[in-house]
């Protein structure tokens, strides 16, 4: 079965590591690139987000959010490795301007674009690998459905995004969590690296509550993994602070059901909606953590269960997201991997499939060219409906994700009684 | 067995979220993420690119049913003072103050400022120089049904004039609008894409100060109310909301029937 698992989880990795050179999602990848970059320089990211952000508000007047460094700084730590062979390669940056006018500043250079794009996609693709050995062993069918799952193979090697890794350390978390409390919150722990797993807490601790020293090792695990945190927080708040508040105070976005609101002209509006919707959101996650607490769901459909009450209610749900529900997800009663098709549609009318290929197509002129006219049409055929398209998949989304995670709410208690058969009684 | 009212709650809920849209919100509205400028208004709107960008600066519609129609865009990237290019040759701030759109351009050599004022059906686009200078400005439509009388997508040289006329079509309506100016321009030239039309008007003035104007010219023909043409209308949300939530109880009951038996 080893053999198996193993055979699965190199195609796996095989498939994503021949798409991975040749695609990416500019501005993401340009993210990921400044940031490590900064970090082996030693700049500080979260500084440099908060330049930005004061360089906005002096370009317009208006407190607008800067989609730069917003994770935790373990993202830096998984990077660095990778980019730094890189630069142990080739000396330049694989590309410049990927925030800005992709269409005037954007210059990449070849083929270093291929090497870096290759190499720093390797630990999300590893990640991918794990998830399916991990998961082959406790389901075949699963761990087949994420090798091939056409949607993580987007996230991971077209994308360029980790949140497949986010998905692995929630598995290895909810895997480890009966053996190894403090080895599971501490893989809980770096699984906030993008914050959106915060809500999982209502999973883990609730059954830890009446175990105060297994609560404490659990907790001491998620303390250890938060070093990095503790340390940029240290060096400098003001700007760590900044990164966190702006990540957490986001405006409405992304496959949801309040995408409507992203055509609410009104940046105060806009603010003003997402705070209301995050008290809705806030309200819903404790609910939902309260009524699984007390019927004792187990912890894989609880942690699913939670990452759904985040899709249907969180403010802004990436397309990435779904990355790191299915590894937990495709092991849950209450899950459909076909979910996924809704996010997958919602990349065609958002960033489009042909952003991923800029590595392929900006590398002549002639097929730069092509892009163009590619780009100029697609923009045409999809112009008319292209926000309420997002929006039809983003309800989608909310209703596909609450149907599942009613479900889970609503699972049957199994209560077996134990009574002697009557003629056994009579007698 | 009957649906559960978590799911008459939430699909309420869904469809009160897709009203917001339709909240009647009015004027200048600084909105991100990427920092656009909108501006609403009964007949028109205007949206403001960030400073990333040069093109949109500013881009104005027409609301027609909910649904904004592009009538003409003022390029910054196609644009040049003194013969550097305003996109690329200047820093930019911008700011709202009195209802007006306040744009600073500087660079090491000049600086200007361009004023976007927004009207009942009209905007009035102003650069203000500290000293008299060349300003070649383009603004652009993919495109024009016709600007003057001229259709065909040719190079052309036009007579000095003060304004001009020009056309869009869309959804099979026609939009007419004129493009006024202060002081005359000292060239007017017009071209497009052969097989498209025109899109290009390129205007060349040295001035102190130039005032571009775009009017509509045929306000009543729009409609404030929804029609069957409901591309990019905002009305669209609810609609789509409103199915989507009938569709999702109607699946919820057949689920439950289906378990029932």
């Amino acid at each position: 079965m080893r053999r198996e698992a193993l055979k699965l989880a190199i195609i796996a990795v095989a498939i994503r590591l021949v798409i991975a050179p040749f695609f990416m999602h500019t501005w993401d990848v340009t993210t990921i690139l400044i940031s490590t970059d900064q970090f082996l320089k030693g700049i500080n990211p979260y500084q440099y987000v908060l330049q930005q952000l004061e360089a906005l508000y002096d370009a317009t007047g208006l407190h607008l959010p800067y989609y730069g460094f917003l994770y935790l700084p373990h993202v830096l730590l998984v990077y660095t490795p990778f980019y730094g062979a890189y630069l142990a390669l080739f000396r330049d940056a694989p590309l410049v301007g990927g925030h800005g006018d992709i269409y005037t500043g954007l210059k990449l250079i070849y083929p270093q674009l291929y090497y870096a794009l290759l190499l720093i996609k390797l630990p999300v693709i590893f990640a991918d690998g794990a998830v399916t050995y991990l998961l082959y062993r406790k389901s075949v069918r699963a761990a087949k459905i994420y090798a091939f799952s056409p949607y993580v193979i987007v996230i991971t090697s077209m994308w360029g995004n980790f949140d497949p890794l986010i998905g692995l350390l929630l598995l290895l978390s909810s895997l480890t969590f009966e053996r190894h409390r403090m080895l599971s919150g501490l893989l809980y722990g770096f699984s906030c690296m993008k914050f959106y797993t915060i809500v999982c807490l209502g999973a883990f601790l609730p059954r830890l509550i009446r175990q105060p020293k297994e609560m404490l090792r659990f907790l001491a695990g998620c303390v250890i993994s938060q070093v990095p945190t503790l340390w940029f927080l240290a060096r400098d708040p003001n700007a760590f602070l900044s990164a966190l508040i702006l990540q957490a105070t986001r405006p409405i976005n992304g496959v949801n059901i309040y995408y409507s609101m992203a055509a609410v002209r009104g940046l105060e509006q806009v603010q003003f909606l997402t705070k209301i919707i995050t008290l809705i959101f806030v309200g819903a996650v404790i609910a939902v953590s309260i009524h699984y607490a007390r019927r004792k769901v187990d912890l894989n459909e609880a942690i699913t269960g939670l990452m759904l009450t985040y899709v249907v209610f969180a403010p802004v749900t990436n397309e990435q997201l779904l990355a790191a529900i299915i590894p937990v997800g495709l092991l849950s009663k209450n899950f459909s991997h076909k979910l996924t098709v809704f996010p997958l549609l919602y990349i065609a009318f958002n960033s489009t499939y042909h952003y991923f290929a800029i590595p392929i197509f900006y590398s002549s002129e002639a097929l730069r060219a092509t892009w163009e006219g590619l780009n100029a049409l697609w923009g045409l055929w999809v112009k008319d409906y292209q926000m309420q398209l997002r929006y039809l998949l983003g309800a989608g989304l909310g209703f596909s994700s609450f149907w599942l995670l009613t479900t889970s709410l609503g699972a049957p208690r199994v209560t077996v009684k134990l009574s002697l058969p009557e003629w056994r009684v009579k007698r | 067995m009957k649906l559960k009212l978590l799911d008459y709650v939430f699909a309420c809920f869904v469809v009160l979220v897709s009203l917001t849209p339709l909240l009647p919100l009015k004027g200048w509205q600084g909105y991100g993420p990427l920092g656009e400028f909108y501006y609403t208004g009964d007949l028109i709107q205007l949206r403001y690119n960030d400073p990333s960008f040069g093109n949109d600066k500013p881009h104005v519609f027409v609301v027609d049913a909910g649904r904004p129609i592009s009538l003409i865009e003022f390029s910054d990237h196609n644009s040049y003072v003194n013969g550097c290019n305003i996109y690329t040759n200047f820093t930019v701030k911008t700011r709202l103050e009195d209802g007006k759109l306040r744009v600073l351009y500087k660079s090491a050599e000049t600086s200007f400022i361009k004023v976007v004022e927004p009207g009942e059906d009209y905007v009035k686009v102003t650069y203000a120089f500290n000293q008299t200078m060349k300003l070649n400005l383009t603004l652009w439509r993919w495109y024009f049904s016709s600007v003057g009388p001229f259709s065909m997508p040719m190079t052309r040289s036009l007579d000095a004039c003060r304004a001009l006329n020009f056309s869009v079509t869309e959804g099979g309506k026609i939009y007419v609008a004129q493009v006024s100016w202060e002081p005359m321009p000292e060239k007017i030239t017009i071209s497009g894409v052969l097989g498209e039309g025109l899109n290009k008007i390129a205007l060349d003035f040295t001035a102190k100060e130039v005032t571009v104007e775009v009017k509509l010219l045929n306000p009543t023909g729009l409609s404030q109310l929804m029609v069957l043409d409901l591309r990019e209308s905002k009305y669209l949300y609810p609609l789509i909301a409103f199915t989507g939530s009938s569709l999702y109880l109607w699946m919820r009951r057949i689920a439950l029937k289906e378990k029932q038996k």
